[in-house]
């Protein structure tokens, strides 16, 4: 289809559109920067984007209702001053007149048309039918739901036979279930319209309804408003909203808009910065690391810290430093004040203890301070350092901690990942 | 025992008003004669507690209810004797008298209603021309308030001047003298009412083309309909009000009199023909009552129902 749709005439353009809007502090608000889209023949066009990204007022300037700062709009090719014609515009909130009628509500929009009366009325009635709104010509406004008052909306805009259908987040007022239906009618309706409307511009922000309504989906962005993506959408019709392909539009969709309003911060960034910090290593010993991991997962896998400290038999300053231990090793996450299993160390809970060391030697091994000492001792001398030279390192690193408390606890862990050993007659580190 | 009487001044809320002033002047005697001098913030505490009516009182001292309850006593005896004063003077009044009081009733209230019409033709076109512009907004309503402030009766002599140079007589002249203080009320309510339509509406009516003829009578007219009840209600108040005074007027030692209710009771009033002035102030009063029973309450049901913007 969108092989087709590049051929198809141009009907509407919008020529480096930007929109000023003032403030009431004076300063001006640039709404809609450099916006240049085209609508062709036969194609259903969404914009989304999120709320304040300026989309309903773009679709207003291509209307014609908004003059805009900057930037022109060509209708055939043609430059517009005044109201954009053959648009007819579909409202968020419907905007029909609570004191007409359905059919009055209908016929309204005929009157500017000068149709002779029985015309007038034979499109009414033709409308009415076509939207499903048979029984409902005489009832007010208010007697009818959302989904039926947006019938009405697209009933006359419909009346008017218009080339462009323009909707203004026609179905984000309606539950959900009405929504479906309408949007299905309204795809049926612009497919056996025979130019009547020959193209949809729809503005919305629901990824779904964009996915199954366009042919091409612009993006936007917000702050101010410009065009970030636009993506074809090939999904052969009718859709389907649990189809495979139509998920994975949604999915590609998604990240779009998500990588654009939540920039990630390449990972590299994060990770290697300038000065590397080394952790201060908690007095605690990898038995009290380990079975309070393995406590936890047989508990739930989670838990607050102060029912653990009461229920694990340990001194609260002391759980919190288990805790600060496990936390760093990376078997649990600590959210305000529950400690909760990460995958990691719900498996290392269930590891047999050889199992246990290979993990634990690869988890200590993340840690700046390991790391350090262990190429210290491998670039060392026959693979080994006296007890003394470690700590002076130590000291180095971390000049704030008591080294030789520091020391007992890097020996304590890497004693049990099988990473250092340390003959306490020689005091000598050496390679395991 | 059926009373037409009766069921008109229940429908007309006349009771509950006096029910509601009953209750407002206990309470106000209550806090006058009972309490001590308290912080104004408390009082204004107090103002705001009393909209909760007679379970207030109930959280005072026993003398405080046992004052209240004499107070009202003697309000109430006070009201019989003067009602029963009232009826006599009423009694006083002849059958003849009684059919003049009605026509001149009748008369005015032609006038009142001419008023209003007029007040609304010029205002409306004026007002939604105003209400739609922001610019215009901005600038004609501190001139329309300071307009609407200037006291009326100081421009009778004026206006008269002019009306008597057009041999315009005192009984149609009387209308231009309640309009001019009357109108304000619709301007403003309709310039309200202007301002208020939803900008969604206008964008539907010029997205459809809709001719000028077509906005003001489709849309402008009906979303603007509510706030113009409102105007014409608390017009025709005033315009009852002012034709006591517009009716008669002096003018060059000359007096003006136009034949209609509100110049009765001036000038019952003015030479104390205090039977007179009771019948015509009753008939009056009655007229308001039924026109607010038949005409504004319809109005302002179908206001609020079928020119609702918010449904």
């Amino acid at each position: 289809m969108a092989e087709t749709i590049t051929q198809q005439p141009v009907l509407l353009a919008s020529d480096h559109i930007t929109h000023l809007f003032p403030m009431p502090n004076g300063n001006m608000m640039t709404v809609l920067e450099d916006i240049t889209m085209d609508i062709r023949k036969g194609e259903i066009i969404c914009i989304i984007g999120p709320s304040g990204c300026g989309k309903s007022t773009f679709l207003r300037i291509l209307a014609g209702l908004i003059r805009p700062s900057k930037g022109k709009i060509l209708s055939r090719g043609k430059e517009m001053t005044g109201l954009t014609p053959g648009v007819a515009m579909v409202f968020q909130m419907f905007a029909l007149f609570p004191w007409m009628t359905v059919s009055e509500n209908i016929q309204s929009v005929l009157v500017a048309q000068h149709l002779p009366e029985d015309e007038a009325r034979r499109r009414v009635n033709s409308v009415i039918k076509m939207v499903g709104l048979e029984g409902f010509e005489e009832a007010y406004p208010r007697e009818i739901s959302g989904g039926m008052k947006q019938r009405v909306g697209i009933a006359r805009a419909l009346a008017v036979q218009p080339e462009l259908l323009f909707m203004d987040e026609p179905f984000s007022a309606i539950d959900a279930l009405t929504a479906e239906s309408l949007r299905a009618d309204v795809v049926d309706i612009w497919e056996e319209a025979e130019g009547q409307p020959a193209s949809i511009l729809m503005v919305s922000h629901d990824i779904k309804e964009v996915v199954y309504m366009a042919d091409r989906i612009v993006i936007f962005s917000a702050n101010p408003g410009r065009i970030r993506a636009v993506v074809p959408n090939n999904l052969p019709r009718p859709r389907d909203y649990r189809g495979a392909d139509f998920l994975a539009m949604v999915d590609y969709l998604h990240d779009i808009i998500t990588t654009n309003e939540l920039p990630d911060v390449p990972p590299s960034v994060v990770s290697t910065p300038s000065q590397p910090v080394y952790e201060p290593l908690p007095p605690v010993s990898s038995s009290d690391v380990v079975s309070f991991v393995e406590y936890l997962d047989s508990h739930g896998g989670q838990g607050d810290v102060f029912v653990l400290a009461h229920e694990f038999g340990k001194e609260f300053s002391e759980l919190i430093n288990i805790v600060k231990s496990a936390e760093m090793l990376g078997f649990i996450e600590t959210p305000k004040q529950r400690t909760i299993l990460t995958p990691l160390g719900k498996r290392f809970a269930n590891m047999d203890t050889e199992e246990q060391k290979i993990v634990w030697k690869q988890q200590i091994l993340t840690l700046n301070v390991f790391k350090t000492i262990y190429a210290d001792v491998q670039a060392s001398r026959n693979g080994t350092m006296l007890d003394d030279e470690v700590q002076e390192r130590l000291a180095q690193l971390l000049p704030n901690e008591n080294p030789e408390f520091t020391f007992a606890t890097l020996i304590n862990w890497a004693r049990f990942g099988n990473l250092l050993a340390f003959d306490e007659d020689s005091d000598e580190v050496t390679l395991q | 025992m059926e009373s037409w009487f009766l069921d008109l001044l229940r429908h007309s809320h006349i009771l509950r008003w006096f029910g509601l002033i009953g209750a407002s002047v206990r309470q106000a005697f209550h806090r006058f004669a009972v309490q001590a001098p308290r912080a104004p913030e408390a009082r204004v505490a107090d103002n705001a507690a009393s909209s909760h009516g007679s379970e207030d009182t109930q959280k005072h001292g026993a003398a405080g209810i046992l004052i209240s309850r004499l107070a009202f006593v003697l309000l109430a005896a006070g009201l019989a004797v003067a009602l029963f004063q009232v009826v006599r003077l009423l009694a006083s009044v002849s059958s003849a008298e009684w059919v003049h009081l009605v026509q001149s009733d009748l008369l005015t209230l032609a006038r009142v209603t001419a008023a209003l019409l007029l007040g609304t033709v010029w205002t409306v076109p004026l007002g939604i021309r105003i209400g739609l512009s922001p610019r215009l907004s901005r600038i004609m309503q501190p001139v329309v308030q300071v307009a609407a402030s200037f006291p009326a009766p100081m421009l009778f002599p004026a206006v008269i001047l002019i009306l008597t140079s057009l041999n315009i007589t005192i009984g149609v002249g009387s209308i231009v003298l309640m309009l001019l203080g009357t109108q304000w009320y619709i301007l403003f309510n309709v310039i309200a009412g202007a301002q208020a339509i939803p900008s969604d509406l206008k964008e539907a009516a010029a997205n459809y083309h809709f001719t000028p003829r077509q906005r003001f009578w489709s849309l402008y007219v009906p979303a603007v309909f509510p706030y113009l009840v409102t105007g014409w209600v608390t017009a025709a108040g005033g315009a009852w009000n002012a034709s006591i005074v517009a009716e008669t007027v002096t003018f060059r030692g000359s007096t003006l009199t136009a034949r209609g209710i509100g110049a009765v009771i001036s000038q019952a009033a003015f030479s104390a023909r205090f039977g007179e002035l009771s019948g015509a102030i009753l008939i009056m009063a009655l007229t308001v009552v039924l026109i607010n029973r038949f005409v504004w309450r319809p109005l302002y049901a179908v206001a609020s129902t079928r020119y609702n913007l918010s449904k």
